[in-house]
């Protein structure tokens, strides 16, 4: 606790330095650059494609407050007079959301407007994704068709991380391939404060939004249950049943020893065919037995057998 | 056709003539048909073939409308219509007024074909044992272990333009079906078939109110569960009697948030404050189990309550262009107000868990010369957990240090580095017990999940974008967690993950990706052979031949391989569409020991291959019509000693064969012809 309290007193101190500090904000130099507009008809005579994908989104709709109210192209690439004048070409005088442009500029571009209309941004400054310099237009497609302006999921999300593709394809994994589940049934993409971005206070909180029938309360509990399921499952997928991390008895052994059974070896000779066959390994091993892995409402039971 | 899909499509055309849209000259409709038929060979083999699938010989189709305006959106879709796996979903929006959804999605989950019993009334609350006998085999029922899930509901969001807004949803969950039920005790085991009737209905409601520079929102979340039965009643083989088991309780569960966020505050920061509360009760009294009840039970009624607090802060800062920081702080609190049970025997009573967390951390990121991020965090977290001795508290500081270097225009190269130390109080009260009783054992066993430990991690990732079109990626990541302090329990494991990916677009006539991984997972643990009686310390060196240490190590090895491609035979009108992917897993368990007589490795653990084909080919008849012909293989192999020549009836046991169908090897062909307007 004393650790606890020293690193309030720092944190403490950092917010009052931070308080000192000039107010900086990222829409000051709009107003100046209004001067070079040149309207979206011009755009159009040499980006035509370009236009004609624009004109089907949902950005160009009067209605949405979006770039059509505003300055049309320009709203998001800026002043493009000084582009034309040069004889346009890529990134002359003119922002492009090419790869090499700096991510941040990118996403501010987006925040302009979404920052106050979309209410799933209300985290975004905090999350990884900005942290890691993800921009808007990584995952968006920005001329999308309006109705599909929602990144494709999980193929989206599987082209940064790989090894949430390879786990979903393991022998036993989440839905996710199949296209019943998508990242963002657990996930905030665009930032919230928990671990991972999930969608909850707690990894228990989230899985039982789905399992609400491991909620309990229960008269026995099993305490990792009640703190954090990735104790004994994986998220995305494992290579052992019910994406277990580790498989059974093994996963419960190592944390359960007492005298008979849990701290009994199951070798090579305790399977079907072995020379000592034993119900505590063959097949579900554990759970032969001990079926309210989850929680028992038995009046007599601390085994989770009942 | 089930009763929610009616309502799902009645509801949809109450949407369609409210919209006055329709009639709107600017009017876009587009869509598309497509029906089609699917035969399937080898699926009924196992269930795993198609764990999420229905794959079944069936005709298929699927089905999508948009419908755009200037001022609105409507978009329908259908997906695997008629299946067991079918999916619909309406979205519609005005724009800048308000959006809704509608959705129905149905999941199969197989879990195991052909599973027996000796049970009568299987899929009802009370097994009995009647018109067979366990010890004829021949003489048991067949059926399978497999759960519907069927999900329907609705969004709606309002904002009409204002710094306002409004959500609200509703959702049902319908779940029915079989699962395992393992149960048994020391005179015999059983698995029996479970019945699975779940409900879930949630209910949730949010507004809040935005400006450039601040938002605040407030939410609330209603979920009741129910399940048919409470009890699974079955007659025990071994000794005659019914038996009762607990099932899944009803229960309901609250949840209050608040989120408010301050923008545009000094140094370019955010400051964002959120906090709920949540909570989650049952009841049920004894007249509910019907069973006889223990002595000295101190209550027949066990009312469930639990509830949980959290409080999150995050300042996010610019102070210069070159640097990010950021500082947060969690607390998570839980806390169980449920009935504490107890009754003769000692040690009987509920142990009901409590825990309170508190996390404060800070992390920046420094933008140095050559396109060079230099990043760093330091996070510390304590938990207080009460009715938890092996783990009464720990303390966590994990430090991390990463570099990212983005130089050269075709690579992008990074290295993070982390180190977490846990230290962890016990907190056992063994007073007066004897180090010859099976209690003084619990001091030695350190769980894993909140030993002490130390953990090392490294991640090493480079992306290469050698030309414009082909993209490569590489990553390795190192983790090694190691339990020094543990006597008995998982004592180290270390992890080695080494992943690739490309994806290569030559031109219009050829898209190929593909993905590679290797994974090794290594752990060792610790543990006591104890017999009643003899010292329960597993720090000597024992002398009894009932009494022993013996370790135990694993070993898995995991490849996996998968390749894409997408290629246009003639441009517009014919493409073929290939993928295959290979995977293989490989594990082992060793042994060391200090018994009598030795212990022989697990060489067969959870040890399989996956092999999938899958080939597409589109050809399109006219501008409005395409044809689909399509085919996949899948065949996988099983090996586990534990399955090994699977008997339903070994000594003391009854077992009905759940999981036990592993290997597969099928055939599915399908051709659509698809109308696009």
């Amino acid at each position: 606790m004393r650790t606890f309290l020293m690193l309030v007193s720092f944190s403490l101190c950092l917010l009052a330095v931070w308080l000192t500090l000039p107010v900086r904000t990222i829409t000051a130099a709009q107003t100046d650059e209004q001067l070079g507009f040149i309207g979206a008809e011009t755009c159009q005579e040499c980006h035509e494609t370009q236009y004609a994908s624009y004109a089907r989104s949902i950005h160009s709709k009067k209605l949405v407050k979006g770039p059509q109210s505003q300055d049309a192209c320009e709203t998001c690439h800026g002043a493009g007079a000084m582009h034309v004048e040069k004889g346009g070409g890529r990134d002359v005088d003119i922002f492009a959301f090419d790869a090499d442009v700096d991510s941040l500029a990118k996403s501010e571009k987006c925040l302009i407007c979404h920052q106050k209309s979309t209410p799933s941004m209300d985290w975004w400054d905090a999350s990884t994704h900005n942290r890691e310099e993800v921009s808007c237009d990584s995952c968006h497609d920005l001329h999308t068709p309006a109705g599909s302006q929602k990144p494709r999921e999980p193929e989206v999300c599987f082209g940064c991380h790989r090894e949430i593709e390879i786990a979903a394809n393991k022998y036993s994994h989440h839905p996710i391939i199949e296209g019943k589940v998508n990242c963002s049934s657990c996930h905030l993409p665009h930032g919230s404060v928990s671990t991972a971005m999930i969608k909850a206070d707690s990894i228990q909180h989230l899985c039982f939004t789905c399992h609400a029938d491991k909620r309990g309360p229960y008269i026995y509990e099993h305490p990792p249950v009640e703190e954090n399921c990735l104790t004994c499952h994986s998220s995305h997928g494992s290579r052992h049943a019910k994406l277990l991390t580790e498989k059974v008895p093994n996963v419960c052994q190592d944390c359960h020893d007492w005298s008979r059974h849990p701290g009994t070896p199951y070798d090579n000779k305790t399977g079907f065919s072995g020379s000592s066959p034993s119900n505590r390994f063959f097949a579900r091993s554990c759970l032969n037995c001990h079926g309210a892995i989850h929680g028992s409402n038995s009046f007599e039971n601390h085994a989770l057998t009942r | 056709m089930k009763i929610q899909l009616f309502w799902f499509i009645a509801a949809a055309l109450l949407i369609l003539p409210a919209e006055k849209g329709l009639a709107d000259d600017s009017v876009k409709v587009s869509g598309s048909l497509e029906v089609g038929a699917q035969v399937a060979d080898g699926v009924e083999e196992s269930a795993k073939s198609q764990e999420y699938e229905d794959l079944d010989d069936a005709p298929i189709g699927n089905f999508s409308l948009d419908y755009d305006t200037e001022s609105y959106f409507l978009g329908i879709e259908g997906t695997r219509v008629g299946l067991d796996d079918q999916q619909y979903q309406i979205e519609g929006r005005s724009y800048g007024k308000f959006k809704y959804s509608l959705f129905y999605d149905e999941i199969p989950h197989n879990l195991s074909f052909d599973a027996q019993t000796f049970y009568s009334s299987v899929g009802s609350d009370t097994l009995t044992i009647e018109g067979s006998s366990p010890a004829n085999q021949a003489s048991w029922r067949t059926f399978d272990y497999h759960v519907d899930r069927q999900k329907f509901g609705g969004t709606f969001d309002l904002s009409f333009d204002s710094p306002f807004f409004f959500h609200v949803g509703v959702e049902r969950v319908e779940k029915d079906g079989l699962k395992p039920l393992g149960t048994g005790s020391f005179s015999g085991v059983v698995e029996l078939p479970e019945p699975v009737d779940y409900a879930t209905n949630n209910f949730t409601l949010a507004g809040g109110y935005r400006t450039d520079e601040m938002s605040i929102k407030l939410s609330g979340l209603y979920s009741s569960f129910s399940n048919d039965n409470t009890f699974l009643d079955w007659q025990n083989p071994f000794l005659g009697i019914t038996e009762h088991n607990s099932l899944p309780p009803d229960n309901d569960y609250m949840e209050l948030g608040v989120n408010m966020i301050w923008r545009q505050l000094p140094a370019l920061s955010t400051l964002s404050v959120a906090g709920s509360y949540s909570n989650l009760t049952s009841d049920f009294s004894q007249d509910q189990e019907g069973s006889l009840l223990p002595s000295g039970l101190n209550s027949t009624v066990f009312e469930g309550d639990i509830s949980t607090m959290s409080l999150s802060a995050a300042l996010a800062s610019r102070p210069t262009d070159d640097l990010d920081t950021r500082l947060f702080y969690k607390y998570f609190d839980r806390n169980n107000d449920s009935t504490v049970i107890e009754y003769d025997g000692g040690g009987n009573d509920t142990h009901l868990l409590e825990y309170t967390r508190h996390t404060l951390g800070f992390d920046a990121d420094y933008k140095l010369a050559g396109h060079t991020r230099l990043g760093g965090g330091y996070e510390y977290e304590n938990v207080d957990r009460r009715n938890r001795p092996d783990g009464d508290s720990n303390s966590d500081n994990l430090l991390y240090v990463e570099l990212k270097n983005t130089s050269l225009d075709y690579l992008t190269a990074r290295l993070k580095y982390s180190y977490l130390n846990r230290d962890t109080d016990a907190d056992h009260d063994l007073a007066g017990v004897s180090a010859f009783a099976s209690e003084y054992i619990v001091q030695f066993v350190q769980r894993y999940d909140v030993a002490s430990k130390q953990k090392h991690e490294i991640q090493v990732a480079v992306e290469l974008y050698p030309l414009d079109n082909l993209d490569f990626g590489v990553s390795y990541t190192y983790a090694d967690n190691n339990y020094d302090d543990v006597v008995l329990g998982r004592t180290d494991d270390t992890g080695h993950e080494f992943y690739l990916d490309f994806m290569w677009r030559a031109a219009r006539m050829l898209d190929l990706s593909g993905f590679a991984g290797y994974e090794n997972y290594q752990a060792d643990s610790n543990h006591y052979n104890y017999s009643p009686g003899q010292i329960a310390d597993p720090r000597v060196a024992d002398r009894s031949p009932s009494s022993f240490r013996w370790t135990q190590d694993i070993s898995e090895d995991f490849w996996i391989v998968g390749l894409n491609a997408g290629m246009s035979i003639i441009p517009d009108r014919l493409r073929l569409n290939l993928s295959c992917q290979y995977q293989k897993s490989d594990g082992k368990s060793d042994f060391t020991s200090e018994g009598s007589s030795a212990l022989l490795p697990i060489t067969q653990y959870d040890d399989y291959d996956i092999t999938t084909v899958s080939a597409k080919v589109d050809y399109t008849l006219t501008e409005r019509l395409g044809l689909g012909v399509g085919y996949i293989y899948e065949k996988s192999t099983y090996e586990d000693q534990q399955y090994l020549e699977y008997d339903y009836a070994p000594g003391g046991t009854y077992l009905s064969g759940a999981y036990a169908d592993h290997d597969y090897e099928v055939h599915v062909g399908y051709v659509t012809i698809k109308y696009s307007f």
